[in-house]
């Protein structure tokens, strides 16, 4: 399993980038919420990275194959 | 990685560019306020919307395009009275025609002005990019000058000028130039002021991060000073 982590880069103009990483889908928004409080910032830009649409397309793709298994169970 | 921000710390906000080049920017950003009867946020911001403009938080005062990107202004709530703030360059056309506009959404007579007035209520204020007035005061005594706290504003004098920073809630701070002969040398001042304010959050940012990371059950991975003065921390996170 990765480790997982926050990159904060704070710039001398005040503006900060932060960067969660190796957090898994939709889990890694809670960690927006973290930011703005560890940092008392507000986010006024966010992006999804590759990994995100790996692991979120994972994740569908298990959904999908959950309920392939339970329909093929009845 | 999985998801990037990009976030200002809420001691600063971004609405100018500072420093020696933009001088003509920031006169341009000289302020006209026009006062309106709104009660609350939420009815400015409908209303905003009913009329067919946007209406959305931006550092502590809320923010409202006239046309494309380029044309925006600010509305702050001033003494309890929420008030359009509009730069001395923005076309009169656009305000009057929004004007118009938010007072027919409303349906009533919203601006205490009937028309824009730009002569009358010309003030050499303007926008600065500072909240927290702690670190402004700071910032201002590690320039050698020594500001006396006006209310939760302050006053200093450069030269021959006198500088009054005045705001409203958690809006950013507004300044106020009197007496300037030389309205470049006050910028270039308040760019210098600009600078030094911005390196004191980055200061104040890490300093919070390292001290609030341990109680959120992170520890320190890695930290490193660019060749540009940026500080890259990289926290562990325990599951």
């Amino acid at each position: 399993m990765s480790q997982k982590q926050i990159r904060v880069h704070i710039f001398p103009n005040g503006e900060i980038q932060a960067e969660v990483i190796g957090v898994k889908g939709k889990a890694c928004m809670d960690y927006i919420e973290v930011l703005e409080q560890l940092l008392d910032a507000e986010t006024v830009d966010s992006a999804y990275t590759s990994e995100y649409y790996e692991t979120e397309q994972a994740h569908i793709q298990q959904q999908e194959l959950n309920l392939a298994k339970n329909n093929a169970k009845r | 990685m999985s998801v990037s921000l990009a976030m200002v710390p809420v001691a600063l906000t971004m609405r100018l560019v500072m420093g020696k080049d933009n001088f003509d920017n920031w006169v341009s950003s000289m302020q006209v306020k026009e006062p309106t009867t709104f009660k609350t946020e939420l009815e400015l911001a409908r209303t905003v919307r009913k009329a067919g403009y946007d209406a959305e938080k931006w550092g502590g005062s809320i923010k409202t395009h006239l046309e494309g990107e380029r044309h925006y202004f600010f509305w702050e709530c001033i003494d309890g009275i929420w008030t359009a703030i509009f730069s001395t360059s923005e076309s009169r056309e656009r305000i009057e025609r929004l004007m118009a506009d938010v007072n027919e959404a409303a349906g009533r007579q919203v601006f205490e002005q009937q028309e824009f007035q730009p002569a009358t209520n010309l003030s050499s204020s303007f926008p600065t990019n500072f909240r927290d007035g702690e670190l402004l005061f700071k910032t201002l005594k590690e320039f050698g000058i020594n500001p006396v706290r006006q209310g939760s504003g302050m006053t200093c004098k450069v030269e021959q000028s006198v500088l009054t920073f005045h705001q409203n809630g958690d809006s950013p701070f507004q300044v106020t130039v009197q007496n300037a002969p030389e309205l470049r040398s006050v910028f270039e001042y308040l760019s210098d002021v600009d600078e030094e304010y911005k390196r004191c959050v980055q200061e104040v940012v890490y300093r919070k991060l390292k001290a609030r990371a341990a109680a959120q059950n992170m520890t320190v991975e890695s930290e490193e000073v660019m060749e540009d003065q940026s500080i890259v921390l990289t926290l562990n996170i325990r599951s």
